[in-house]
């Protein structure tokens, strides 16, 4: 492990940017380097969560289960990007994944194990303090994603139907398809 | 005294100190929230959170016929908590009194102040927050997925937002 690297990884997202170089050298002390190859499977949906991960570089998949026709089928529904967080919904509400996470390039992620991410969640320190604040941040928009696509689902149930109907219908047939989650 | 005793019967603050949740109230003092009172507004700028220590509070999306109740937030649980820490940020749910509550009002001031002091406030705090938002994520994108799956399935959409009204209120 080089905590160089890790903490450049971590300064450069958005969600760790402005923290001071030694709060984050106590943080990078949490996280190991894991590389990535693309179509590797990161983390299947259903199984228990034991890891956070930060993108370094590189692009990751997200795929969900969805039916159509009675058919089911993993759906791409949003591409993670660099400096985006996954995992840390799932280990904090303590729900099995509800995604499949799979890296659609090359690249290089930030990993901290579950044992490692609740010592620093739960770390009264400076680097817990930085690393809970990072999450709130991510947790923020993504919680205002959800309503916002809810109020949406809403106001428009069938128009919500519909376009979601015509994803999986490519999907289906084989068209390569990346719409936003 | 009274409202002291009640922030330390509450989970969300088990384990913090006696003195540490005094100092909380001396910087946050209790706030009473009349029944039908509108706390938050979708589009709101706002970046505090509000304890609830006593009282309910219905969190709703849409207007009218298409009302979606999210959740009944109730003692010991956190309210607005998706803009904390992100200052500008709007609401993004409706937030009403459905009786008369008393709560505290914390913004990133309040817990910087607290936390500069060693107080154990801030840290519980902002678990309670990321929990809180890791949950409500992840139901919410359950009842969409469940919802639209169901319509998918049945190339019928009407109804979906009844299924998601159901969905919330269980």
């Amino acid at each position: 492990m080089i905590p160089t690297d890790i903490i450049r990884i971590l300064a450069r997202s958005p969600h760790f940017g402005g923290i001071a170089t030694d709060v984050l050298h106590g943080i990078s002390m949490h996280a190991v380097l894991q590389p990535m190859a693309p179509g590797e499977l990161i983390a299947p949906r259903l199984q228990p969560s034991e890891a956070v991960w930060l993108i370094g570089d590189g692009r990751v998949e997200v795929r969900r289960l969805q039916g159509y026709q009675g058919k089911r089928l993993e759906v791409p529904v949003s591409i993670l990007r660099p400096g985006m967080l996954f995992g840390h919904m799932e280990l904090l509400s303590e729900q099995p994944r509800t995604a499949t996470w799979v890296a659609a390039s090359p690249g290089t992620l930030l990993r901290f194990d579950r044992k490692q991410f609740e010592r620093l969640v739960a770390d009264p320190r400076q680097a817990g303090s930085a690393f809970r604040r990072a999450l709130i941040l991510s947790l923020g928009s993504q919680l205002q994603a959800v309503n916002h696509r809810l109020g949406e689902f809403v106001r428009d149930t069938d128009q919500e139907v519909a376009s979601r109907r015509e994803v999986l219908r490519r999907a289906l047939e084989g068209v390569a398809s990346d719409g936003q989650d | 005294m009274q409202v002291l005793q009640r922030l330390l019967s509450l989970p969300l603050v088990a384990g913090v100190s006696e003195p540490d949740l005094d100092a909380l109230l001396q910087v946050a003092p209790p706030v009473a929230v009349d029944a039908e009172t509108l706390l938050m507004n979708a589009g709101d700028v706002g970046d505090d959170i509000v304890l609830v220590l006593d009282g309910g509070f219905a969190v709703e999306l849409g207007e009218g016929s298409a009302t979606l109740p999210l959740a009944f937030v109730g003692p010991g649980e956190i309210l607005g908590e998706a803009a904390l820490f992100r200052r500008g940020a709007a609401r993004s749910a409706r937030v009403r009194a459905v009786q008369p509550s008393v709560v505290l009002r914390l913004d990133a001031g309040v817990l910087d102040h607290l936390a500069r002091q060693g107080n154990g406030v801030p840290r519980a705090i902002e678990e309670a927050v990321m929990r809180t938002m890791a949950r409500r994520i992840h139901d919410s994108v359950q009842a969409i997925d469940g919802v639209l799956a169901s319509a998918l399935d049945t190339e019928e959409p009407k109804g979906a937002l009844q299924r998601l009204r159901e969905l919330f209120r269980r």
